[in-house]
């Protein structure tokens, strides 16, 4: 597909929700990366320095039970039938 | 995923928007949803530095990764202090097999001496760069019977194994990660000095950031060139051989980004995916706005208050 650069919002989304984003501005952050939202914007917020993140080495991995796509329930401990396991958390598979 | 290691992909998002993303993307894995974030909590990993009414954004984890053994128990596990670094997938199976696996895929460049060779080489994903993926760049010794290179501290007059790996403005290397020695004793010098023997692999992690490769922007070359120099002296108990510098280069294409086409991220993007994300948003959108109206308002005030922030650094930069 080639490529459409749009200039302003999108109408559909003021339609359905009387609100436009305005087209953020794109700012390199002091890491080097680039995102289309301006620097302190919330979505741009990363892990504080001396955060926790969950589960440490050689704790048990909590077990969940949560549905895929299909809708099909998935328990992990029950799912990977004794194989090790890759469990991925990631931020958003729509934006 | 390859060798028997299962994988599954957890996000707040709904299953429609799953269901879509999984089949555009033609993604094998289970993409499971946790709409309330009940698990991501529990995990103890919500962002809680995003505030209920930030727009679609309340809910999302601190992105990462844990490997689990076949007890359930905790290998491994991968943090950044950014959502822009990611792990590449073999970067993760790596982890979760305990080995280095070198599929072939990605560029690989080779030399050595009498009894030792040496390669350089890319792991996985072709070898290809985006921004913010962490690869890992390979340096393999094989080392025949008997022979054995330094790892540090050797005595002055002794060469280490170093591994130095440069690239164009954007392409951040970080600390090459060395596999543990072995305590080696050379009887008549009364010495005990920190040798590898057999197969040893230096691994150097690095990605690209937006100098060399933005999804904000389209790709301004189609490739990297990556220059590996490695420095090492093989020996056996009784004799070395001499020192050897050897310099591999290595071409990294470009990876095109697939951003999902949506308002926010038109004029952005590197490439627009073939599929429109927009209604999966608006559902996204109008659930936690029901859940913070107030905290949405809010939201409004802060964004355009960064917006104007954000000009006035433009207008300052550019003046």
């Amino acid at each position: 597909m080639a490529r459409q650069y749009s200039e302003g919002p999108d109408e559909g989304l003021t339609k359905h929700l009387c609100y436009s984003p305005p087209a953020m501005t794109v700012e390199r952050d002091e890491l080097g990366f680039d995102a289309p939202a301006p620097l302190g914007h919330p979505g741009r917020l990363g892990l504080p320095d001396g955060h926790a993140t969950g589960p440490e080495i050689g704790d048990a991995l909590p077990d969940f039970t949560l549905p895929d796509a299909a809708g099909d329930l998935v328990r992990l401990h029950e799912n990977r039938a004794g194989a090790r396991a890759v469990v991925v958390f990631f931020r958003s598979a729509v934006w | 995923m390859a060798a028997g290691v299962k994988l599954y992909a957890i996000s707040y998002d709904d299953r429609e928007a799953l269901a879509e993303f999984r089949e555009k993307q033609d993604i094998p894995y289970p993409l499971l949803s946790d709409v309330d974030s009940a698990t991501i909590r529990r995990y103890g990993i919500l962002n809680d530095r995003i505030r209920p009414g930030d727009a679609l954004l309340h809910g999302i984890p601190y992105p990462g990764v844990f490997v689990c053994d076949e007890d359930g128990v905790v290998i491994s596990k991968f943090f950044h202090d950014t959502y822009k670094k990611r792990d590449s997938p073999e970067r993760l199976l790596d982890a979760a097999l305990g080995r280095v696996v070198l599929d072939g895929s990605g560029p690989r460049a080779e030399g050595g001496d009498t009894g030792v060779r040496v390669s350089a080489a890319v792991r996985g994903g072709t070898g290809s760069l985006r921004q913010g993926i962490i690869r890992e760049l390979v340096v393999r010794f094989e080392l025949a019977a008997g022979l054995h290179v330094y790892g540090e501290p050797v005595p002055e007059g002794m060469v280490p194994v170093q591994v130095d790996v440069q690239g164009p403005p954007g392409l951040v290397v970080q600390a090459p990660v060395l596999p543990p020695t072995t305590p080696h004793r050379l009887g008549e010098m009364d010495l005990t000095l920190p040798v590898w023997s057999g197969t040893v692999d230096v691994r150097v992690p690095f990605y690209a950031v937006g100098e060399l490769a933005s999804e904000t922007r389209p790709l301004d070359r189609g490739s990297a060139t990556l220059s590996v120099t490695v420095r090492y002296q093989a020996c056996d108990d009784r004799t070395c051989l001499l020192p050897r510098t050897e310099v591999f280069t290595l071409e990294l294409p470009l990876d095109v980004v697939d951003v999902p086409r949506l308002s926010i991220h038109m004029g952005h993007g590197q490439r627009e995916a073939e599929y429109d994300a927009f209604p999966h948003a608006r559902r996204l959108l109008r659930r936690k706005i029901r859940q913070a109206p107030f905290g949405f308002l809010r939201y409004l005030v802060k964004q355009s208050r960064l917006e104007r922030a954000a000009r006035r650094r433009a207008r300052t930069a550019g003046a």
